[in-house]
């Protein structure tokens, strides 16, 4: 491995047992959520996946965290102490690599604690990794806010009195507060405004200058991969179809689903009509 | 009134009340809907876009109240008349939410009901408004989801909404919206919850529809490329006020209002750009001001005062 990349995966493969209804559910089957899926990611950049729902995008993501167990293949990444291989960690084995790598979720409603206060969110990762050092927690907390463009007096209020684009801003102060390498955005704007998705995507790239952070972002909108990602991975139906720089897969897609993809992007033009093809004449494999 | 106006909303004022404060949702807003056509309110969330809709079915809860103002609504072959005026339990109001006006909300798995089969759901909204026989019902709502592209009709009638998926229940909704023959169809959101292809799809089958069908479409959405794709007018709205109407690409092309112009900004394009230009956040939100629609060339109206007004578009 070298050392320009942070993250190497390779042939990751997710499978699911498919259960036979009733008391004694017996397994009948297998699904195949990720299909022998391999991929690099360099320090300091911004992979894309995109993909409609249903295919693989976020089974992914979770698997290489190992949120989800993956059922084969390797997820190489490379830690301040070296590169290992997640998939053969132990839980206890992965705890201190979990703190250079962090989730910020699709839903800001649902993925904040209701009945936890903003400063407590925040300082969670901090109470579960590193206990001994509680007496700067505080501190630490009200730096973080403020990278992130929330007031001060934020920190005694609870999620309910702030708007999607505020506590989306928690989340993502929740995921940077142990300073990790890795920050996998699963959805991150997709439940936003446009006008708040600006914002948002602003502040991600201002962060990711400031603290120089290697982000995975998966999304199904293609504007924003597109405005936001340097390569981006197509996938359908838990396989990648395709990979390369985003600007080569929106100027010259080889894949039909891709073309489908680019395909149903309404234009900003009212004298452009959305015209997408038609999934059932297309190979899509 | 003219007959080319089907709906045309005046001084509407909504608040919402807590012990606090009050807060003008909608805030004195005047709109004409055009017949036949389809009209677009874009907004950010708060603008007050799904709280004008709700009012016009008469839907606003407590706290929410309206405070003030009038929708007169002109169906087809009847005198037209303010919705408002409606008492909560007239047979007319009963008339118009389903049966002159009906609406495809945002979340086709909320709007639906888990418990019940999506059959008898259609067949709810037919027996509902015509006097007719469940048999007859039955053949109306499965012949419904065919026009909205959903094959085995009749067996599809039978089943649950968890056994389709999100673009599939958005045709439910559509089918279950139109079955009455309304004359005004209020979108809510409706394809903001689908992928990019479903959402085209749904589009695409709306357009179809609103082609073969005489209905005045009120559209509402903060994605404006599904603006440019759908609408005929488009009323920009931000704080419960009306900032700029005008065409589709009056708008889109050609904004005037800053905040108009920062919306369009905000769209992630085709086009790379290092930055997006990001409208502003809530304390220099409310700089625009509050200034009162004025009239300007071509048809349209902008909330700005007179000197901000480009020369060329002052009348």
């Amino acid at each position: 491995m070298t050392t320009r990349n942070l993250l190497e995966v390779t042939n990751l493969s997710v499978k699911f047992p498919l259960l036979k209804r009733g008391l004694l559910s017996k397994q009948v089957g297998e699904f195949t959520a990720v299909d022998q899926v391999s991929f690099e990611v360099q320090r300091g950049s911004v992979l894309g996946i995109v993909g409609e729902s249903g295919s693989g995008k976020t089974t992914l993501v979770r698997a290489i965290l190992r949120a989800i167990e993956p059922s084969s293949g390797s997820v190489l990444f490379q830690g301040n102490d070296g590169a290992v291989d997640l998939c053969q960690l132990t839980h206890k084995q992965l705890m201190p690599l979990r703190t250079q790598m962090q989730m910020i979720f699709q839903d800001p409603f649902a993925s904040l604690n209701p009945r936890m206060k903003v400063a407590d969110i925040i300082a969670e990762p901090l109470v579960i990794h590193h206990p001994e050092q509680h007496l700067q927690h505080r501190q630490q907390v009200i730096k973080m806010l403020e990278r992130v463009g929330l007031e001060a007096d934020s920190l005694h209020r609870f999620p309910h009195a702030f708007s999607g684009g505020q506590r989306q801003r928690i989340g993502i102060a929740r995921a940077l507060i142990l300073n990790p390498s890795l920050v996998i955005c699963d959805e991150a704007v997709s439940a936003l405004d446009v006008s708040v998705q600006a914002q948002v995507l602003n502040l991600l790239a201002d962060l990711q200058e400031e603290m120089n952070l290697t982000y995975i972002f998966v999304a199904h909108d293609l504007n924003v991969v597109h405005h936001f990602c340097e390569r981006a991975l197509v996938m359908y139906r838990g396989a990648v179809v395709e990979s390369g720089p985003v600007d080569q897969i929106f100027t010259s897609p080889q894949h039909d689903y891709t073309k489908l993809l680019l395909s149903a992007i309404p234009s900003l033009d009212p004298d452009i009509k959305l015209a997408p093809l038609d999934r059932n004449s297309l190979d899509l494999g | 009134m003219s007959t080319s106006t089907i709906l045309s909303i005046r001084n509407l004022s909504i608040s919402f009340k807590n012990e606090i404060s009050e807060q003008l949702a909608v805030n004195n807003i005047n709109l004409d809907m055009k017949r036949s056509q389809t009209t677009a309110i874009v907004g950010e969330s708060g603008s007050g876009k799904s709280v004008t809709a709700y009012a016009m079915m008469q839907l606003i809860q407590p706290p929410g109240k309206i405070t003030s103002g009038e929708i007169i609504f002109s169906p087809a072959q009847q005198d037209s008349f303010d919705i408002l005026q409606l008492n909560d339990n007239s047979p007319a109001l009963y008339d118009l939410r389903g049966g002159l006006m009906s609406m495809i909300f945002q979340e086709p798995m909320t709007a639906l009901s888990p418990v019940h089969t999506i059959g008898n759901q259609i067949m709810e909204a037919i027996l509902t408004h015509q006097a007719i026989q469940k048999k007859a019902a039955f053949d109306l709502a499965a012949a419904m989801l065919e026009r909205v592209g959903i094959q085995n009709s009749r067996e599809r009638m039978l089943q649950y909404p968890f056994e389709f998926s999100g673009g599939m229940r958005q045709r439910v909704m559509i089918a279950m919206a139109l079955v009455c023959q309304p004359q005004i169809l209020i979108c809510d959101e409706p394809t903001t919850a689908l992928d990019v292809t479903i959402q085209a799809e749904i589009l695409a089958l709306l357009k179809e529809l609103k082609a073969t069908i005489d209905i005045s479409v009120l559209f509402i959405t903060h994605d404006l490329a599904v603006v440019a794709q759908i609408a005929d007018q488009v009323i920009v709205m931000n704080q419960g006020r009306i900032l700029e109407t005008g065409s589709v690409r009056q708008i889109l092309n050609d904004p005037i209002h800053p905040y108009s112009q920062g919306l369009i900004a905000a769209v992630p394009g085709m086009k790379r750009q290092p930055r997006l230009d990001a409208i502003s956040n809530d304390s220099t939100r409310h700089n625009y001001g509050v200034h009162p629609l004025i009239a300007i060339k071509g048809d349209r109206e902008v909330a700005l005062p007179m000197p901000l007004i480009p020369a060329e578009y002052q009348l």
